[in-house]
């Protein structure tokens, strides 16, 4: 069945890969048919930046950008970026965490604080109670490489959500946009990702 | 499937593309032969994908040494009759009017396109420049695509419009359409063989000729008039016109896209809709037309009331009292981009309904608080990045003359290292525009202040536009320090080659253009070149440089950091000591590094090892030896 619209929006810190994630979803998306946007907003550092990526398919989207609360799904890379993206979700929306701060220049320099995590998590539960936090680094640290982060989360966004695509485009996605060599780590880290998807949900029923 | 397989594509496949990418296939759909450019973000993608093709589609491709021979190039090119493609951010169509103004003048021959990337927000770009003006300026035809598969199906039509009417065309995006992904079906790729030569006249193109300055300011006038005739029909335009609609909407470009999603989704059927693909020139009639027929017309543009500057003086023109609303009504903003909430907020106030959802008061607390507890996550520099070094020497130089940070004045200029205005550095007081640094250093040392000018600018910023003002500095003998930061590559557009990189964009070896001879050669008496990662040697070239009088280039060389990484060339990383570590953060206060991070439980400094390049910077400035190489 097509859906009319299905939105996602990473964020995270450049380097962390959420350009890769939202490339790897929207190929998922036209491979499956679908009208596909992905717009997104980097500032001018080549890594260490926030960034923030918007993934649009369905019958019907033509804006880039997701509209205000319009989010089906937000991956958070890291929390304080996730927290940037707050006013893009709603009640029904699925929050994904990953639990591992990058604290900015003003945190380390003194100037700031870096926000007490449980309140960013209890931010969000306020909207929605959707919101599953995780220590997505460290698992792709076990696996070998802190570079597969993002694709771990994606496995488990993929089995929280119910991201209305075919297992199989995004495991082809996967292959067609990381680079061969870590093809292998990529697909394990995915099935790492839905395994956590699945013992989350374990847990939460009991 | 990768990048180049997919440019290659066959008609009737369908990709998910980036808009630069669907603008360089729309390149090799249209049989460009030639394409150039200066790298800039939002526009920067289209020649580094041609160039993956360049081979298999017999096409040169160059990144050239600034915008204005970028363009130059292309119009020789296009004098012998091919097609050819030039491409720049914003700011770099300034630097090429010059030559842009004679060769509206002199036309074409070969197709010929100017593709600028304009940057609401701006994200990336020094000003929100809407480059549509620069139209009434040079008479030139603008197109203007909404999305990347029109950016790849209106580049083949400004190709033909170009041809037909032997005008340069300019092609105006902006960043929501160059840094869009979206599906986009391939078309068929044209083949153009043209026996490629240059049929010399001077009235044409000499503009020493004033009679035929004159002849040809004619012939572009009576040439527009043509154009806008041939613009009065589709595709130049498309019109959904709906049956007793009494409102109607004006738009172009990334505007378009917002509008359709809204309609749609809230069925505002009773709207119509004129989107204009040629912004220069109107199609008169079409749009008296519609003005005509409709009690209320909105106009929706990003940036600028162009349009809608026109359409009201076509009311006056015309004697047609439809209201026009837009930007001067207040109906729309003039600074940032627009989205669904800014465009949908409008269309609300013009028709009298309401269709956003209002953010409940909840909601928009919890906003709040998200907004007041989460600092900003400024752009560092990277780890290892040679800038780093060079603006800490730089710093120790001035607190070892024990002289203010007031009476050095430090002129900045285009690249990462504009970052450095940010703390903990804090150190360029200006960023203008390419190769501003060392002008406007040389005006300070001309206005008699007793502060010492100092000018930062990047290698490939001195090739682009700092050449020039150095011989004009040398020339008169002023008194300025020049501290050229030299990394090897156009390192914030995404590390693209330079003239001193030794590479072409197609990975062909070539000569490596030296910066130190350049500087040796307009007589620049002190030239120094040091490492930035050393520290020591590095300060003690600032210190003696700012000692001296007369014009004085310290050339700072070290390959960009994430060049270097790529190339399997950082070093072993760096740890803390836990037990030296006194917590003083000297580390992270001088060198800004963002794999330094402040551990609040022992109030001490780690390392994050596998972020860290190497480069040792931290350890020369702790003043306990705790920070050590692995
Ligand atoms: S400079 Fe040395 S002592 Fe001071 S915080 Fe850094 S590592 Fe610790
Ligand atoms: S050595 Fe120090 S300054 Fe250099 S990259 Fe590593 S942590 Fe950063």
């Amino acid at each position: 069945m097509m859906i009319n619209e299905y939105n996602v929006l990473i964020s995270g810190v450049g380097g962390q890969g959420g350009l890769t994630l939202s490339r790897i979803i929207g190929f998922a998306a036209v491979r499956d048919g679908y009208k596909l946007r992905i717009g997104e907003t980097l500032g001018m550092s080549q890594r260490g930046g926030s960034v923030i990526s918007y993934v649009r398919f369905g019958k019907s989207v033509y804006s880039p950008i997701i509209p205000s609360n319009g989010a089906d799904l937000l991956i958070g890379l890291e929390p304080m970026e996730a927290l940037r993206a707050i006013k893009y979700i709603n009640e029904e929306t699925v929050v994904i965490i990953n639990e591992r701060k990058i604290p900015p220049v003003v945190v380390n320099l003194g100037k700031r604080e870096y926000p007490d995590i449980n309140e960013i998590i209890d931010l969000f539960r306020n909207v929605t109670n959707k919101v599953y936090v995780h220590d997505f680094s460290t698992e792709a640290e076990k696996l070998g490489s802190i570079r597969v982060t993002n694709v771990i989360s994606l496995g488990t966004a993929y089995h929280l959500a119910k991201i209305p695509l075919s297992e199989e485009s995004i495991i082809d996605s996967i292959r067609s946009i990381v680079p061969e060599k870590y093809i292998d780590m990529n697909l394990l880290a995915y099935k790492k990702g839905k395994e956590i998807g699945e013992k989350i949900i374990s847990s939460s029923q009991q | 499937m990768d990048l180049r397989e997919i440019l290659l594509g066959k008609p009737g496949e369908k990709y998910a593309m980036m808009g630069n990418e669907a603008i360089a296939r729309g390149a090799i759909e249209s049989g460009v032969k030639l394409a150039t450019g200066y790298p800039g973000t939002p526009t920067s993608e289209v020649i580094d994908s041609l160039a993956l093709v360049a081979r298999d589609m017999g096409m040169n491709v160059e990144w050239s040494v600034n915008e204005k021979v970028a363009f130059e190039i292309a119009l020789g090119a296009a004098f012998a009759g091919i097609r050819a493609l030039v491409t720049m951010k914003a700011p770099g169509i300034n630097v090429a009017l010059d030559p842009i103004m004679s060769a509206a003048y002199s036309g074409t021959v070969g197709g010929l396109v100017i593709l600028v990337g304009d940057d609401p927000h701006p994200h990336t770009t020094q000003t929100e420049q809407d480059s549509r003006w620069l139209s009434q300026m040079t008479y030139l035809p603008v197109v203007e695509p909404s999305d990347p598969q029109e950016a790849k199906d209106f580049l083949k039509m400004a190709y033909e419009l170009s041809e037909q009417f032997s005008l340069p065309v300019i092609f105006r995006t902006t960043t929501r359409i160059n840094h869009t992904t979206a599906d986009v079906e391939l078309g068929e790729i044209i083949e153009i063989n043209r026996d490629p030569y240059f049929r010399r006249d001077p009235l044409r193109y000499v503009r020493a000729s004033m009679t035929g300055n004159r002849q040809r300011h004619m012939w572009l006038i009576e040439t527009v008039g043509e154009l806008r005739d041939h613009v009065e029909r589709p595709p130049f335009y498309s019109l959904i016109s709906r049956k007793n609609s009494k409102y109607g909407i004006i738009t172009s470009g990334v505007s378009y896209v917002y509008l359709t999603e809204l309609i749609e989704k809230h069925q505002l059927d009773s709207l119509s809709i004129l989107k204009l693909n040629v912004t220069n020139p109107l199609p008169r009639r079409t749009i008296t037309d519609f003005l005509r027929r409709h009690e209320k017309v909105l106009i929706v543009e990003e940036l600028d009331p162009y349009l809608e500057t026109k359409i009201k003086k076509m009311t006056y023109e015309e004697n047609i009292d439809t209201k026009i609303l837009g930007k001067e009504e207040g109906f729309l903003p003039r600074v940032d981009e627009f989205n669904l909430d800014v465009v949908g907020r409008a269309l609300e106030r013009f028709l009298g309904i309401s269709i956003l959802k209002q953010p409940n008061n909840k909601l928009r607390t919890i906003i709040e608080k998200a907004n007041s507890i989460n600092p900003p996550r400024t752009p560092p520099m990277c780890p290892g990045c040679p800038h780093i070094g060079s603006y800490m020497a730089l710093k120790t130089a001035i607190r070892k003359l024990k002289l203010s940070t007031d009476e050095i004045a430090i002129f900045g200029d285009i690249g990462c290292y504009a970052l450095s205005f940010q703390p903990p550095w804090q150190m360029i007081w200006t960023e203008h525009a390419m190769g501003s640094s060392i002008g406007m250093a040389i005006g300070l040392d001309y206005s008699g202040s007793s502060q010492i000018a100092v000018a930062t600018i990047g290698d490939s910023t001195f090739f682009h536009m700092g050449i020039q003002p150095l011989i004009d500095a040398v020339q008169h003998k002023r008194n300025i320090l020049v501290l050229i930061l030299d990394n090897g590559t156009i390192a914030m557009t995404g590390h693209q080659p330079h003239p001193g990189s030794g590479i072409t964009v197609t990975g062909k070896k070539t000569v490596k253009v030296d910066l130190e001879y350049i500087v040796r050669a307009i007589g620049v008496n002190y030239v120094r070149v040091v490492d930035p990662y050393d520290l020591q040697e590095a300060t003690e070239a600032v210190v003696k440089a700012l000692k001296m009088d007369g014009v004085r280039v310290i050339i700072l060389r070290r390959l960009c950091a994430i060049v270097a990484r790529r190339m399997g060339l950082q070093g072993l990383p760096y740890y803390v000591i836990p037990d030296k570590c006194v917590g003083c953060k000297l580390c992270i206060i001088r060198t800004g590094c963002p794999a330094l991070i402040w551990i609040e439980e022992n109030k001490k400094v780690k390392i994050d090892e596998p972020y860290c390049f190497g480069c040792g910077l931290c350890a020369e400035v702790c003043p306990k030896d705790a920070i050590v190489r692995r």
